[in-house]
């Protein structure tokens, strides 16, 4: 009987082990995810070509369709480094044409391009086929459709040369001028149809950077997370027969906005032309539905190109600049009173000032005057602190908090119902009605209106002032008096015409929004209107409404000149002296004006602000003309009937 | 004949076949194993084999270059997909600046036209009259109708429900195949 032999045994065992291992092994390395990465990885870069796919941001349309922000195609110029001189590629000519084209404007090295055109392709070293020039990026088709027809004119050329050459005299056709080798890629840019139509609503994208594009400002700003979307990289086979997929462009989400372009182009208009005839500072318009919150238009003066976003600061800082000139003038003139800014820090605003201004409507703050009498009138009626038909003989002049308050003339108006205090705007009157409301219930008021918070419009940059009440640092008794009529408190535009908005909206605040409908993979959501407050009742909605109908009369309401003839529409003035660092400028004004109508049934409400209007200094003669522009327009557009024939269609004397 | 003398007459008829027979397939065998006929049969087979051999080929590389030549045809058409997408993106933005609120208005008042006023409009009472749709880009997400794909009955009812379907019809129109 045969001995087994241990040593064959232990070498037996050991081969088996280590077999075991490897087996082991290749099983560990196989299903090791990073190792699998890796593996799968390295045959992608192998075997495929990685193309990648620059998104497009999501689309911006109106409320009818119209495209306000979309994409276009802008090229990239590069070096085909693949053909080669004897190809045809010719240095001189390369560098001699981008030169020509783009040379002063870009302040190009001659040199370096003409290194980068005659640069030798050397696959092991560069990895890459193409030398890109990254500063010459963007360039738009125009310019591209002029280089094609002359690298087209180059090649008809060296055909006709060789056509006519005999062999000795071909080998010299590389010598001719060619285009061979320069190549532009395209890829997409965000773009602004109407240029700056509604820049202040929809921002800017910061499609320079390609790789970091974001959203400034307005919609893009707000919604910057929905609108952008990643690149996606589709690999291409190297090898026929493998499988491969190039992907679609990827685009982001797209939103449909309650902005109505036309009614936004001639607001614009409008207020372009109100800014220069009254020799103002700027202006803003915001026409809103009331009934549900929607913004129809919304624009401010001066306003910014988006498809030039890098001039931004320019285009809206001039003001600014020519302040610190004046500062700097009045400085050389020993004037000092006249300097708006009194100190470092106030200059060290002008920054802030110059954002602000990109969308004054939810993003400056400022005293608006008598228009906030509609908010002290419908709180006071609303807390029973007044009724409509209490009369308050105004002599001009009340004391509030130990301070006396007076009227924009220092004259008395006599006896006056709550109404006629409306209408002809008595300070004193509003002032007397608020120490009837009393501290407690007027604040509570304030807070129920949503004064102290930020309406949450849906646009980025959204500003809001601190409430000045009781408990606050700088509040005195006699805000209480100053407040009833607007000055001591700061409010946006857009505060400001929410609040009212409860007024022809039954006693109701429509949250604020821009955003109609949003596209989310080929779906279409729409934006619900929410209730962003509820501070009266609709029979003291009613009741306001009604003292607030602008009547033809000069000698009956401050809004005479906001009458459209034909329709009943409501509104309120508001001048207020524009507030300066340590105190109130004698002669710069805020010129404000509210409206809305049809007055039983509004359609529409407008909210006018005439930033230091020159020519003319009050609300009646600056504001009211233009809501009376805006508002015709309005009613035209909107094709709403004049009273004669829609009161009797309501009323059932005509039928629909 | 007796029993015996056929018996004989028979045995001998069998050896004289067995010995022809034997005798015949001896030729045909050494016919088939002629040299030269078994190297004709191995040419034979061997070209029948090259035969086969290049038939494959030829199929294989027939179908290689179709289906590289579809490939590349494929490749270029998704190519100039991403390029006719951009391009659509583009012309897209082109035809909003044209038709934008700004360049009609321009080109209104360039051919004559004039925006009207209020007291341009006359109103007339039209019963049913519906204002301007809102615009939808997309079917709208809670229009279910939409979202679900359009079948026809044919691929979702059973035997059973056509044997149904089909009684019915013959039931309501008789002797009409419906």
């Amino acid at each position: 009987m045969n001995k087994k032999s241990p040593r064959l045994t232990t070498i037996g065992i050991i081969f088996s082990l280590v077999a075991l291992m490897i087996v082991f092994q290749i099983l560990r390395v196989q299903n090791d995810p990073v190792m699998v990465a890796f593996s799968e990885d390295k045959t992608r870069v192998s075997s495929y070509l990685p193309i990648k796919h620059e998104a497009e941001r999501g689309r911006i349309y109106d409320i009818n369709g119209k495209l306000l922000a979309g994409s276009k195609t802008v090229y990239q110029l590069g070096i085909n480094l693949a053909v080669t001189e004897n190809d045809g590629r010719n240095p001189n000519t390369i560098t001699q044409t981008i030169m020509q084209y783009f040379g002063e404007e870009y302040k190009l090295d001659e040199a370096a391009i003409f290194e980068a055109a005659s640069k030798p392709f050397n696959d092991q070293l560069e990895g890459h086929i193409y030398h890109q020039f990254y500063s010459l990026d963007n360039i738009p088709q125009s310019t591209i459709d002029e280089l094609t027809a002359l690298r087209q004119y180059y090649e008809e050329n060296r055909l006709r040369f060789l056509e006519n050459a005999s062999p000795k005299e071909r080998t010299r056709v590389n010598e001719l001028p060619s285009l061979r080798g320069l190549v532009w890629t395209p890829h997409l840019q965000r773009y602004y149809p109407e240029d700056d139509l509604a820049s202040n609503i929809l921002g800017f994208a910061t499609f320079l950077n390609r790789d970091g594009t974001i959203g400034q400002f307005g919609l893009e700003g707000y919604y910057n997370t929905k609108l952008a979307a990643e690149d996606k990289i589709s690999y291409l086979a190297l090898q026929l027969y493998d499988d491969f997929y190039i992907e679609d462009i990827p685009i982001g989400q797209s939103l449909i906005l309650t902005i109505d372009a036309v009614v936004q182009a001639e607001i614009e208009n409008i207020l372009d032309e109100a800014v220069e005839r009254y020799d103002a500072d700027s202006g803003t318009i915001i026409v809103m539905n009331p009934k549900n919150g929607e913004i129809i238009a919304m624009t401010t003066t001066p306003r910014a190109n988006p498809n030039q976003y890098w001039y931004w600061q320019e285009a809206l800082g001039n003001d600014v600049i020519s302040t610190q000139q004046k500062n700097n003038e009045a400085d050389e003139e020993g004037d000092i009173e006249e300097e708006v800014f009194e100190d470092e820090e106030a200059q060290e605003n002008t920054a802030i000032v110059s954002q602000n201004r990109y969308n004054k409507a939810i993003m400056d703050t400022y005293e608006p005057g008598s228009v906030f009498k509609v908010v002290t009138m419908a709180i006071a009626l609303q807390n029973e602190a007044v009724q409509p038909d209490t009369v308050y003989d105004d002599t001009g002049h009340i004391e509030v908090g130990y301070r006396e308050i007076t009227n924009w003339n220092q004259q008395g108006m006599g006896r006056l119902d709550m109404g006629e205090c409306l209408r002809k705007s008595s300070n004193v009157c509003l002032a007397w009605v608020n120490t009837q409301t009393g501290v407690e219930k007027f604040y509570e008021g304030l807070h129920a209106f949503g004064l102290d918070r930020r309406t949450n419009i849906d646009l980025a940059g959204e500003t809001v002032y601190p409430l000045k009440e009781p408990g606050t640092l700088d509040w005195r008794p006699v805000e209480l008096g100053r407040q009833a009529y607007g000055h001591g408190i700061a409010l946006t535009p857009i505060q400001m015409m929410m609040a009212i908005s409860a007024i022809p909206n039954n006693g109701r605040i429509m949250a604020p929004h821009v955003l109609k409908s949003i596209v989310v993979d080929s779906m279409q959501y729409n934006n619900t209107p929410q209730v962003f407050a509820n501070p009266i009742s609709p029979e003291i909605a009613k009741t306001v409404n009604d003292m607030l109908i602008i009547s033809p009369d000069p000698t009956e309401t401050e809004t005479w000149n906001a009458f459209v003839e034909g329709y009943s529409l409501c509104g309120k003035t508001g001048t207020a002296l524009k507030a300066i660092p340590g105190g109130y400028s004698d002669r710069e004004t805020n010129a404000t004006f509210v409206g809305w109508g049809p007055a039983e049934d509004a359609k529409f409400m407008v909210y006018v602000w005439i930033d230091n209007p020159k020519t003319a200094t009050f609300a009646s003669m600056v504001s009211a003309p233009v809501f009376a522009e805006v508002a015709e327009y309005l009613l035209t557009y909107y094709q709403i009937p004049p009273d004669e024939i829609r009161l009797k269609t309501v009323s059932g004397e005509v039928a629909p | 004949m007796t029993v015996a003398a056929r018996k004989i007459q028979t045995t001998y008829q069998a050896n004289y076949c067995m010995t022809y027979a034997t005798k015949r397939n001896a030729t045909r065998q050494a016919y088939r194993q002629k040299p030269w006929r078994t190297e004709l049969k191995r040419i034979s087979q061997i070209l029948l084999i090259g035969f086969f051999f290049a038939l494959t080929s030829a199929l294989y590389l027939a179908l290689a270059s179709q289906m590289a030549a579809a490939t590349q045809r494929y490749r270029s058409l998704e190519y100039s997909k991403i390029v006719l997408q951009e391009r659509i993106i583009s012309l897209e933005s082109e035809l909003a600046k044209k038709q934008g609120a700004r360049s009609l208005k321009d080109n209104m008042s360039r051919i004559g036209f004039e925006p009207y006023s209020s007291k341009d409009l006359v109103f007339v009472g039209v019963q049913g009259y519906q204002s301007k749709q809102p615009f939808q880009l997309a079917p709208l997400y809670h229009d279910q109708q939409l979202t679900q794909p359009m079948l026809r009955t044919s691929y979702t009812e059973s035997m059973w429900d056509l044997l149904v379907y089909t009684l019915q019809q013959y039931a309501i129109t008789p002797g009409i195949r419906p």
